[in-house]
């Protein structure tokens, strides 16, 4: 057997060991013989030792590690699952006698109650909303959850006080030339007297410096700034939303 | 007895294929030279094996069953982003770094450079030639996880062999071409 008759695949297998005892000594002999197929054997070999060293030490993942649970343990947490479910379910059946009376009409007055500072007296019917952002989804979402909540409190014979503040890019709500939402908002303007929509008065200085044209929808109110407007209403007990 | 036996037996596997993972890692790695997608592929593996952990009749064979079903992930992960590609021909090189100048300052180290040429192989190429040189597994053992015939297995170790030899040299640094020629002076 020459070199010429020496296959490739056949060096593979020598290289890794992939041939029986007598076909390996019978390669040897051949490999021996020949500087040409010892060359070619050692290139193999250098290449097996240079993969398995380039994957030594893949670069780690950075996601933590995650532990087997054991099935004790999740069935542990089904349980306590199950049993908050329980005592939610009971104590909401039990306690909805007396949220469905009169007094229910101050949850929301009671919820934010109990997590104000004395010092602020937060009234639940006097919201301010503030939008910093231009996106379209979020001004829609803006305007639906006020006529939501206006809508809900003209329902319930409750008054609201609601008042939209708009700075930075969030102006653009309420510039009659780029607003998406001009003819809605014009309508909310009619239909709900109790809503009230403002400007920031610094971000519009800043669009007319930067030589900008800035008309508003009619019937809304310029702020000194946005900032001091949110104090001031907060200073007044007024409930604030960022959207 | 029977129940703890089984929980017995469920926590060896737990304990085994935490041993594994790491070499799992490894080999997703020089298959998709993508540490997220390893990650994941070992992670759907290893969720694979504890739910069909009842398929493995012989313990001695976890370690191919798991490189099978990492293979099978793999296969699977590509069937569903590349439809219309041939899985044995894809080369991902093109996707497998971006330019960095952590990659470009290491591009010159011989680490990088056999994993370029690595990556560079079509897929079929680079899991037969990972399986034998990182895991040191039989012909036969490569021909099962993949399922292929030995030839196969064979033919493709041996271009997959070739092609590195040709990649190295082309991805070895170049010399600079202002880099003066010696010449001899009579």
């Amino acid at each position: 057997m020459n070199n010429q008759n020496i296959s490739d695949e056949y060096l593979n297998s020598f290289v890794d060991n992939q041939l029986d005892s007598s076909e390996k000594i019978h390669a040897f002999d051949i490999i021996n013989q020949n500087e040409s197929l010892k060359n070619r054997v050692c290139e193999l070999s250098a290449l097996k030792v240079i993969i398995k060293h380039a994957y030594n030490q893949p670069p780690a993942h950075t996601r933590p590690k995650v532990k087997f649970q054991r099935r004790w343990i999740m069935h542990f947490q089904s349980l306590a699952a199950c049993l908050l479910l329980l005592v939610g379910g009971v104590s909401g059946w039990l306690t909805h006698d007396w949220l469905g009376g009169p007094e229910s009409q101050n949850i929301a007055s009671m919820l934010l109650t109990s997590q104000r500072d004395d010092s602020l007296a937060i009234d639940a019917r006097k919201i301010i909303l503030h939008i910093s952002n231009s996106n379209p989804a979020r001004l829609k979402t803006a305007l639906d959850e006020t006529e939501g909540l206006l809508n809900n409190y003209r329902h319930a014979n409750r008054t609201i006080q609601v008042e939209v503040i708009a700075n930075k890019q969030g102006v653009d709500l309420l510039r009659a030339n780029l607003s998406p939402y001009k003819d809605r908002i014009s309508l909310m303007q009619k239909k709900y007297p109790n809503l009230n929509f403002m400007v920031c008065g610094q971000t519009i200085n800043k669009l007319r410096n930067e030589g900008k044209n800035v008309e508003l929808i009619p019937h809304t109110g310029v702020a000194l700034s946005a900032a001091d407007q949110i104090n001031k209403r907060l200073l007044q007990g007024w409930g604030y939303v960022k959207i | 007895m029977k129940i703890l036996n089984l929980f017995g037996h469920a926590k060896d596997l737990q304990n085994q294929l935490e041993q594994i993972r790491p070499r799992l890692y490894r080999l997703a790695y020089s298959w998709c030279h993508n540490a997220s997608l390893a990650d994941d592929l070992v992670q759907e593996t290893l969720i694979k094996a504890l739910k069909n952990a009842n398929q493995l009749r012989d313990p001695a064979l976890l370690n191919s069953w798991l490189f099978s079903i990492l293979a099978n992930c793999l296969r699977d992960h590509y069937r569903q982003y590349k439809e219309m590609d041939d899985i044995d021909e894809i080369e991902d090189y093109h996707y497998a770094h971006e330019n960095t100048p952590e990659r470009a300052h290491s591009q010159s180290q011989i680490i990088m450079r056999v994993r370029d040429a690595v990556s560079k192989l079509p897929l079929g190429q680079r899991q037969v030639l990972t399986l034998v040189d990182l895991e040191e597994l039989s012909y036969i053992e490569v021909a099962s996880i993949l399922d292929i015939p030995i030839g196969t297995v064979m033919s493709r170790l041996c271009r997959a062999r070739v092609a590195m030899k040709t990649l190295l040299k082309e991805l070895a640094p170049q010399q600079s071409a202002q880099a003066i020629p010696l010449r001899r002076i009579k």
